[in-house]
Order: structure tokens, then C-alpha cells, then sequence
């Protein structure tokens, strides 16, 4: 493969956006291969934890997963750093570290009184002496003091530079996703973009203005708001009306410097959704998603998904805007070719819709289906396709029955976390109606403890025929599902011998076969 | 076969076709042998016919009945209640057999048949109700309840 794909995500808002993108590749839309890290000091971070549990979730899925060979579900072949803590680059390695010792401020006033003095005028007693390992808390002047080192031959910037032998001039795409409003984003994409840091890294430059390293970027702009605990005892946070300062600052000095990026995509809105409380880091900070995540998510697919370039590429800035509040499938920005927009956004809402569907079948009908008795089963569909005596060992390799199910019922649960949290319930998003699927309001800090609605009952048996907000189906329910779906499922020539893959591949078949015909899908 | 409506037209044709074998050419032979006390060979042969075209109209009936409910989108969400359905028309399939014999029975007190006879009958009354339903329904129920009659693996 010539080109190679990076993303990198930085902060809280950066691991939300690759969680997104983990999601999207799980729906299919994802380039064949990427590979992720992340750079944040908060290593205890909530929404850096749920990031990291989603991706080793999704690479075992996929491990596990025999696929049907049109079956696009979890095609991207994500990589991570090699060794248990080469996901993050935590930046200190002490735990407890303030910024005072990591410029060694102390001995600065004994050796250097200068220096420590210019520190001091740089930098107030609060922002030399708070603990870095909870992230900067919105003040990006520490945070790039600290970041600009990182070391190249370790992972996971190690990564960067492996097999470059065989690379040409853009080969090597590296996107990096932050925000820049907070702390950790907006002192490390400028500090990570900068011009020799990556693009024109020692590993990565060619002459002539050349370099291996296409490199992009999303700076995120303020998007959402949270509440804050009137009763924290933090000196040092940020809130959220402090976002639009912060921004402004920031784009500022980006515009000044002279930075690294040949791309960059601007995203943000304006609606200000409320996405959870507040914290100041560690576990606290565990937000729900937004859809400007899983559009920065699609900024980043169409970085990675540009044709190739020759020679010294040309600088880009890419926004988009919304019509007006209402933020519909065919609001989202899918391509910078305007003439792929419109079978983009087509694909996009198949895929998405698909995958829902599919996650949502599964996890109720299947899973009743795998907890019943197998000679208890009278389906016709299971009954084709899973002929055994489950009192004869051997036949124990015929029962889709077994431990691989739990990740993956675990990880199709966060899917619908996910797409069902970016239903916000203002009705401003109208993705996916989460109404159809789950129960009760979404708690971020406990995705896999989701009420789903089961659609078998009867006043949920259309539920499965309208997860589309606000558009006009066929109406079809989860009876017709059995029926045009699963009991036409013609998998007899696929090359799926294992029984669990067998099982999840003819559920996404009947989903095929249903929302063909339910949302008129091609 | 499993498909509407070929279902319906290959058991009505089916039907038929066992009216015939049976009612014609089975319980023509059988009734030459019969040794009556009162009524003659022919005139117990027109009520044994009777007998069974009502045989044949049930299990036909009862076919279709199924093949209907089968097809139905409601019934794939609940496989236990067709469960419950196919045994509770094999039941009735049984009760009509039984009921059609003895009607032939009552009608024929007199006339002295032997048990084994009443027993053959039987056996022909039997292939038009209740084994009728179950062969059919076993071979082309339809697709969402091709799993639920007697003995389908």
C-alpha cells in the first residue's frame, strides 16, 4: 500500500472524535487501513478511557469477526502503537507533575535568576504549581511549553517513521484532531503542526520543499456547552463561557505562526448542546458525543480518501455551514468534490442507518435467540443454517453460542450509545431518532447499560422501521423483518464457517434485505 | 412448493387426487368384501364416500387455514402461539376422524362389521384428516412456519 493514514487526537476532544471514527469504521466508511494515537496528559481522562476501551473492542471484533465478502462492517484495519502505553503519549512521566519542576523552576532561581524571572512573568503561581496530569484546564500557554519536545523514537511518534523507505513525496498522511478552546487541543495543534515537528521532521523531509507527510488537520471551534459544579474546590478549569476568548486567542496566534499543515478543516457550531456535566479531568470528564464529532470524523476520511499528490501540495482551509439549526443527512459535509456530495451523503446515511439497524437487531432479537435453548428454536432462518446436536461435543463448533459474542454484543452497544447520544432530544440533530431504540436518558460514564427497547413488543414493533428522524418509510416492523429479512437470507455459498460469524452475517444480510425495502435503500 | 400458491393448489389438487385413490378404487374393493346384515355393498359404499369427501374437506380446510396463518407477517413474532395453533388443528383433525366414524358407525349398528373393518375405515378417514394435515403442512408450510409441524428438523 503506498500511502499511509494518521490520525492523531489530542485531548478530550480529540479521543471523542476518534471515537467516532471508530465507530464510523466499524459502519464500513473508514479507509482500508489507519492507524491512531493519542497525545494527553490526562491519562485517567474519561473520555480518554472510554476511547481506548472502544478501539481494543473494535480491533477484537475484527479479529474475531469471519466475514461474508460484501460485508462492509468493520473494514478499516486500525493500528496502534505497539506495548501497553504506547496508545498515549502521556507527556510526563511523573504522574504528579507541575510545570514548575518540568522547567525545573527551583534551581531556575538559584542558577538562572533571569530566567525564573522571565518564567514568573510568563506563567502565574497557579499555572506553575497545578498538576498537569488532569490536562492544562484551558490555559495552552503551559501546555505547548511541555509538548514541544516529544520523543520521535518511542511510540507512539515512533509509528510515524516505520517502513518510510518505499515512501514518495505525501505518501505518509497525518491528520491531526484537536480543539481550540481548551487546554491540551489548543497547545498541541499548533505545537504538533508545526513545521518541523512533523511534516518537515528529519524522518519525513525530502528537499526541495518536499516531504513524505501530507499534513492535515481539524481544529474544532467551540461546539457544545456543559454544566458546571458550583461546589469544585479547582482554582484552575475552564467553562464554557470562556470558550469563544479562548478561541478567538488561538485563532490569532495560529494565523501568526507559520505552521506545518497543508490542510486544514475549521469545524464548530453554534447550537451549543449541552453534553454533560462538568469536569475538571481524570474520569470525571466523560462527555456524551456530538455530531461535530462524527463530522470531524468525516474531515478526516476525506483528507485520507484524496487522490494522490505530486509534488508541493497547495494550502487548504475547508469549512462548512449549516442551513439553519436543523442539522439533517444531507447537512453534513462529506467530500470537498462537490460533485461526489450527493452519492456521499447517500452512502453515508446507508451505512449509518445499516449498521443501527443491524446493532439494534441484534442486541434484542439475537440475543434472545443465543440465550435460548437451542432445540427450543423453531426460526426458520436459525434452523437453516445451524443444524446440531448440542449434546455431541463436536458439534459444539456449530453454536454460534460462545464467548466472542460478549465483545462484540459489548461494542454494538456503544455503536447505539453513540449514534443515539448524538440525538440530543432538542431536535436540532435529526440523524436517528433515538426515541425508536432506547428507553431512557443516556449516561455517558456507563454506555453498555443501555435500555433498549425491545421490538418485539407491540407498541415497539414499527420502532425498527423508523429510526430515521423525521422521514417518511415504508412503516414495516420487526414481524417483516423476520420475514424479508432474516427468512430470505441466502448465505448457502458464503464462505463463512463459523458458527458466531455465521450468525452476525445473516442478521446483517436480513438488515440488508429490510432497509432495502423499508427506507428504499439501493 | 413451500410458496403461495402453489401451497394451496398443490394440497387442493393433492386432496382431490386421495378422494379419489381412496373413495374410488380403495373403498370400492373394500366394500365388495363386506359381508352386511340389512343394507347392501353399494349403499354403504355411497355413505362411505360421503364420509370421506367430509374427511377431505376438513383436512383440505384445515391446510389452508394453516397456509394463511403461516403467511401472515404477525405470525414470525410469535412462533410459540403457531406452535399451539398447528397442534390445537392436528387435535381437531383427530376429533373430526373420530367423530366421522362414528357417525358411519352409528348409521351402520346394525349391520354386524367387524372390528378390524371399523379399523380400516379408520385408516382411510385417517389419511384425508389428520395425516393428510400433517404431510402437507410438513412439505410446503410456509417459510416463517416450516419448522413447526410434527417431527421437522
Amino acid at each position: 500500500m503506498a500511502t499511509k493514514n494518521f490520525l492523531i487526537g489530542i485531548g478530550g476532544t480529540g479521543a471523542r472524535v476518534i471515537e467516532s471514527v471508530v465507530h464510523l469504521c466499524a459502519a464500513g466508511l473508514g479507509p482500508e487501513d489507519l492507524s491512531i494515537f493519542i497525545v494527553d496528559p490526562d491519562a485517567g481522562n474519561g473520555n480518554l478511557d472510554r476511547t481506548k476501551k472502544i478501539i481494543t473492542e473494535y480491533r477484537n471484533c475484527r479479529n474475531k469477526f469471519q466475514k461474508e465478502e460484501s460485508c462492509p462492517l468493520f473494514k478499516t484495519n486500525i493500528n496502534i502503537p505497539p506495548g501497553k502505553n504506547g496508545f498515549v503519549w502521556e507527556i510526563f512521566s511523573n504522574t504528579k507533575a507541575t510545570l514548575s519542576e518540568f522547567i525545573n523552576y527551583t534551581n531556575l532561581k538559584n542558577s538562572a535568576p533571569d530566567l525564573s524571572d522571565f518564567a514568573s512573568l510568563l506563567f502565574s503561581k497557579d499555572e506553575l504549581e497545578v498538576k498537569l496530569d488532569e490536562g492544562f484546564r484551558g490555559h495552552p500557554s503551559i501546555g505547548s511549553v511541555v509538548m514541544s519536545n516529544p520523543p520521535q523514537d518511542t511510540y507512539p511518534f515512533k509509528m510515524l517513521w516505520e517502513d518510510m523507505a518505499d515512501k514518495k513525496p505525501n505518501d505518509i498522511r497525518v491528520f491531526i484532531v484537536g480543539s481550540v478552546f481548551g487546554g491540551t487541543g489548543a497547545a498541541g495543534f499548533p505545537t504538533l503542526g508545526s513545521k518541523n515537528l512533523i511534516k518537515f521532521n528529519e524522518n519525513a523531509k525530502i528537499g526541495d520543499g518536499l516531504s513524505k507527510v501530507l499534513l492535515g488537520g481539524a481544529l474544532i471551534l467551540p461546539y457544545f456547552s456543559f454544566e458546571t459544579d458550583s461546589n469544585t474546590d479547582e482554582k484552575m478549569f475552564v467553562t464554557s463561557n470562556d470558550f469563544p476568548i479562548a478561541t478567538k486567542a488561538a485563532l490569532q496566534y495560529y494565523n501568526e505562526k507559520d505552521l506545518g499543515f497543508d490542510q486544514i478543516y475549521f469545524i464548530g457550531d453554534s447550537l451549543g448542546q449541552k453534553v454533560g456535566k462538568f469536569g475538571v479531568g481524570s474520569s470525571n470528564q466523560t462527555n456524551s458525543p456530538h455530531y461535530i464529532e462524527l463530522v470531524s470524523g468525516l474531515a478526516a476520511f476525506d483528507f485520507f480518501n484524496q487522490p494522490a499528490i505530486i509534488g508541493i501540495p497547495d494550502k487548504m482551509l475547508f469549512t462548512a455551514t449549516r442551513k439553519d439549526d436543523i442539522v439533517t443527512w444531507d447537512q453534513l459535509p462529506f467530500s470537498r468534490d462537490s460533485i461526489l456530495l450527493k452519492s456521499k451523503q447517500l452512502s453515508f446515511k446507508k451505512s449509518i442507518t445499516d449498521m443501527t439497524v443491524f446493532a439494534y437487531a441484534f442486541l434484542t432479537y439475537g440475543n434472545s435467540i443465543l440465550k435460548s435453548p437451542h432445540v427450543e428454536i423453531k426460526d426458520a432462518w436459525y434452523r437453516d443454517y445451524f443444524k446440531f446436536k448440542n449434546t455431541r461435543e463436536e458439534d459444539k463448533v456449530k453454536d454460534p453460542r460462545n464467548d466472542k459474542i460478549d465483545e462484540m454484543e459489548s461494542f454494538l452497544k456503544k455503536f447505539l450509545f453513540w449514534i443515539c447520544a448524538i440525538d440530543d432530544g432538542s431536535n436540532n440533530v435529526q440523524l436517528i431518532d433515538r426515541k425508536m431504540i432506547v428507553e431512557e436518558e443516556l449516561n455517558p460514564s456507563k454506555p453498555t447499560e443501555l435500555k433498549i427497547i425491545d421490538p418485539q413488543i407491540l407498541n415497539a414493533l414499527n420502532n425498527i422501521g423508523n429510526i430515521l428522524s423525521k422521514e417518511t418509510t415504508k412503516n414495516l416492523d420487526f414481524n417483516n423483518f423476520k420475514t424479508i429479512g432474516l427468512d430470505q437470507v441466502d448465505l448457502k455459498n458464503a464462505k463463512v464457517t463459523e458458527a458466531y460469524s455465521k450468525f452476525l452475517n445473516i442478521f446483517y444480510a436480513a438488515t440488508l434485505n429490510f432497509n432495502k425495502l423499508n427506507y428504499n435503500f439501493n | 412448493m413451500r410458496k403461495s400458491p402453489l401451497n394451496y393448489l398443490i394440497t387442493i389438487a393433492f386432496g382431490a387426487i386421495l378422494w379419489v385413490v381412496t373413495a374410488i378404487f380403495i373403498a370400492g374393493s373394500f366394500c365388495e368384501s363386506l359381508m352386511l346384515a340389512v343394507s347392501t355393498p353399494e349403499k354403504f359404499l355411497a355413505n362411505l364416500r360421503i364420509i370421506l369427501g367430509v374427511a377431505a374437506f376438513a383436512g383440505i380446510i384445515n391446510c389452508i387455514q394453516w397456509f394463511y396463518y403461516g403467511g401472515l407477517t404477525s405470525t414470525a413474532g410469535n412462533l410459540k402461539k403457531a406452535k399451539t395453533v398447528w397442534i390445537i388443528s392436528l387435535i381437531i383433525q383427530i376429533v373430526v376422524s373420530v367423530a366421522l366414524l362414528l357417525v358411519l358407525i352409528f348409521i351402520n349398528l346394525t349391520e354386524g362389521i367387524l372390528p378390524k373393518d371399523w379399523l380400516t375405515i379408520f385408516g382411510l378417514i385417517s389419511l384425508h384428516t389428520w395425516f393428510f394435515y400433517w404431510f402437507s403442512t410438513f412439505f410446503m408450510s410456509p417459510r416463517t412456519v416450516v419448522y413447526i409441524p410434527l417431527f421437522k428438523k
